[in-house]
């Protein structure tokens, strides 16, 4: 596609992934989503290589990567698995980014460095229903904070050092960043997809915080906690494409191959129209994905972008994956195939922080100004 | 759609049979992959079995609609259960029904409809899916006994079932023509059930290859004649289809009644989610597509109880109701947001579960070649 010209650090990303993908992740993929193991030993790989902390800028000793990076590599790698697309993608968009953006100097100088050594960070995310009597609160007692109550979805949750928390307060909202502790309680989720991308519960009991443990609070938490949404978008975007991608190579590959009817069942109209369909909106997701990602680094601050392009991803892909599975016939439904896996991480990446109808209604508040 | 009493009075015994004894099992049945042996022992003490089946037969003398009924209120819950029903009835029972001789229906259709013995079908091979004519399964007579070869794959309840029509053919170069059907016993010498599948869905429903080395099965156990095969199998699959088509309605009812439940009993910023007018959309649509499915199947399941052509109907049944769940069930998981991707709601499992009705007996590309055949003529 002529719109996206990758430059050379940008294809020199692209190639390394692949190789990386290629010899390290794929065959450990299925394995990891079976039984839903955190992969400890691919982070610290993709670290070694200067790979995991993309985004932050080198003085903290990260790679200094632009979003049209970023998307490189989470599209790569989640052409073969997305649970390890999605820890990187949230040590950067829902990590880094707000830390880059939103700290002092002194929180940045703490805990950046920790990322690009290969720490993994953690961020929890809102359900989108009230459950007030399950939310977290913070508790002011004799000048001390602690915090209680739970936290459904953790993202990185399992294995990380320390989590940014947004907390309702009284007024609006809080953004926290708290260091993991024996108070937090972690409980592990048996979900759907991204199986292995350590999404947990955490509950904390009286965690004592100190007061610069509260990054923004209010008006600026609430904007703040806006673009960190907006930014991760282009990255849930970028990973959906890397599944809707892989579903569809392996079905183009599967339908020349398997016969039936005494021909390739690639070369029946129904299956073509699939394919198709399938391609076609994975060039539109394609396009949308590397505009978003070239409007943010441009300094376009249009959130618009980012909306549509999470909004046809996420839902090329689930697509995709659905296709996928019906070319694939009896064997899509089975786990001798990938296909199946990759319709249930497009489906849990497509609802992740936030649903295709709450994406929507950001859109809708944009073009109706 | 109003419907007589005798299916009101089904309903209602099969929705309390659901209701207290499979939806309290159901999360247990799929997340450990348990086959639910005490909810089939529970379907046959209640007569659920073989509902369209006389009861000289050992059935409950009912029929297709009251059939298809009862697979969508199991499934509605659960589709472990509803699929075992589905298979047993359309499957392992429904041949012999139509097909088998008075001294098969005493010796292997009175114990399936009763319950006593478990039924399947292996029609699918590895090479063999949409394409049945490429049937490499073979069937030697030898004096009195046929000496059979070849496995099957991807058949329901296979590796647990007593009694199993099979298809195998004469001669693959023959096509449909060389295919027959026959009757063969679990402990048979020769047969084994082979690998069971680890899937997407219906993970308390088995899934196995049947492996056939040089086994012998009486000349007797041959159903209909020989190269009968193709049309017992085409049958077979034609009511089966009723049945898919009704559990791929159950399992979209299932995801519509938790997504009215968690939008009744949710709020977001202080409003309730049923206020929403985005969400009273997407409620709107699944019930309405789910409605149009009900009708479809209800009539394919009439046309078949008076006796007139329902080939077409019943591949619209399930190609419609199976397309129209998949996107429903899909979107009960946007419904729930990530509260939906985990197993404290039962709408990722019905979404893994809801997949399969698109794909097995006869995908919907094969629905929509039969539906147009039947419009178009071959």
């Amino acid at each position: 596609m002529a719109l996206i010209a990758f430059n050379n650090e940008q294809k020199m990303l692209e190639s390394e992934i692949r190789k990386f993908s290629k010899t390290e992740l794929e065959p450990i993929a299925d394995e990891i989503d079976k039984k839903g193991v955190f992969p400890v030993e691919i982070m610290k790989k993709l670290s070694d290589l200067g790979l995991s902390s993309l985004i932050i800028p080198e003085v903290y000793g990260g790679a200094g990567l632009d979003t049209t990076c970023l998307c490189v590599v989470l599209e790569e790698l989640s052409k073969v698995c997305a649970s390890i697309s999605t820890i990187l993608l949230v040590n950067n968009c829902l990590v880094a980014f707000p830390l880059m953006k939103f700290a002092p100097e002194k929180i940045k100088k703490c805990y950046l460095p920790k990322l690009t050594q290969g720490e993994i960070g953690a961020c929890s995310t809102e359900l989108g229903i009230d459950l007030p009597e399950k939310s977290i609160s913070i508790r002011e007692t004799d000048e001390k904070l602690s915090i209680s109550g739970e936290q459904d979805f953790v993202l990185n949750g399992e294995t990380a050092r320390f989590v940014l928390l947004p907390v309702p307060s009284s007024s609006s909202k809080a953004l926290y960043i708290v260091d993991n502790s024996p108070h937090i309680q972690v409980i592990k989720h048996h979900i759907l997809g991204l199986r292995a991308a350590g999404i947990v519960q955490y509950r904390f009991s009286n965690l004592n915080i100190t007061a610069d443990a509260c990054l923004l609070d209010g008006k600026e938490a609430e904007d703040a906690l806006m673009q960190i949404l907006h930014y991760t978008h282009i990255g849930f975007s970028a990973i959906s494409l890397g599944i809707a991608e892989a579903a569809y190579e392996v079905s183009i590959k599967y339908s020349k191959e398997r016969r039936q009817f005494g021909r390739a069942i690639c070369e029946f109209p129904m299956i073509q129209e699939m394919l198709v369909d399938m391609k076609s909106r994975i060039e539109a997701a394609r396009l949308l994905t590397y505009n978003a990602a070239a409007d943010y680094d441009r300094g376009d601050a249009s959130r618009l972008s980012a909306n549509i392009a999470r909004l046809q991803s996420g839902e090329a892909a689930v697509y995709a994956g659905i296709k996928a599975v019906q070319v694939h016939g009896g064997y899509g439904y089975i786990k001798d195939y990938p296909v199946e896996r990759f319709l249930r991480d497009a489906k849990a990446i497509q609802v992740l922080c936030e649903t295709p109808n709450d994406i929507k209604s950001s859109i809708a508040k944009e073009i109706l100004v | 759609m109003i419907l007589d009493e005798k299916y009101n009075n089904l309903r209602e015994k099969v929705r309390d049979f659901a209701n207290d004894e499979v939806a309290c099992k159901a999360r247990d049945i799929d997340l450990n992959d348990r086959f639910p042996w005490d909810l089939i022992k529970r379907m046959a003490e209640l007569n659920l079995l073989a509902l369209y089946v006389p009861k000289e037969y050992g059935g409950a003398g009912l029929d297709t609609l009251c059939y298809a009924i009862a697979v969508e209120e199991v499934g509605r819950v659960c589709g472990s259960t509803g699929i075992f029903l589905a298979a047993h009835s359309s499957l392992g029972v429904y041949p012999i029904y139509v097909a088998g001789n008075e001294e098969q229906k005493r010796k292997y259709l009175i114990p399936l409809a009763r319950g006593e013995k478990i039924g399947s079908f292996g029609l699918t091979e590895p090479n063999a899916g949409s394409d049945a004519s490429g049937t490499q399964t073979v069937a030697k007579l030898v004096g009195d006994k046929y000496i059979i070869n070849g496995t099957k794959r991807f058949i329901t309840s296979g590796s647990i079932a007593d009694i199993i029509v099979f298809t195998a053919t004469r001669d693959p170069n023959m096509g449909y023509a060389g295919i027959s059907a026959f009757i063969v016993e679990k402990g048979t010498p020769g047969y084994s059930p082979g690998k069971e599948e680890d899937k997407l869905g219906l993970r308390g429903s088995i899934t196995s290859e049947l492996v056939f080395e040089d086994c012998a099965i009486p000349k007797e156990n041959l159903l209909g004649k020989e190269g009968d095969g193709f049309k017992i199998f085409m049958e077979t699959l034609d009511g089966g289809r009723i049945s898919i088509g009704a559990l791929a309605l159950g399992i979209a009812q299932g995801s519509l009644d938790a997504s009215i439940k968690f939008v009744s009993e949710n709020k977001k910023n202080g409003k309730p989610l049923k206020k929403l007018q985005s969400i009273q959309s997407m409620i709107a649509e699944m019930a309405t597509e789910i409605e149009a499915a009900r009708l479809l199947v209800y009539q394919a399941a009439m046309l078949k109880d008076s006796g007139a052509p329902f080939t077409k109907e019943a591949a619209m049944a399930k190609y419609y109701a199976s397309t129209i769940g998949m996107k429903a069930t899909d979107a009960a998981v946007t419904i729930h947001g990530m509260l939906g991707l985990t197993k404290e709601y039962p709408v990722e499992r019905f979404m893994r579960d809801e997949k399969l009705m698109e794909i097995g007996e006869g995908t919907s590309e094969i629905q929509k070649i039969v539906i147009a055949r039947k419009i178009l003529g071959k």
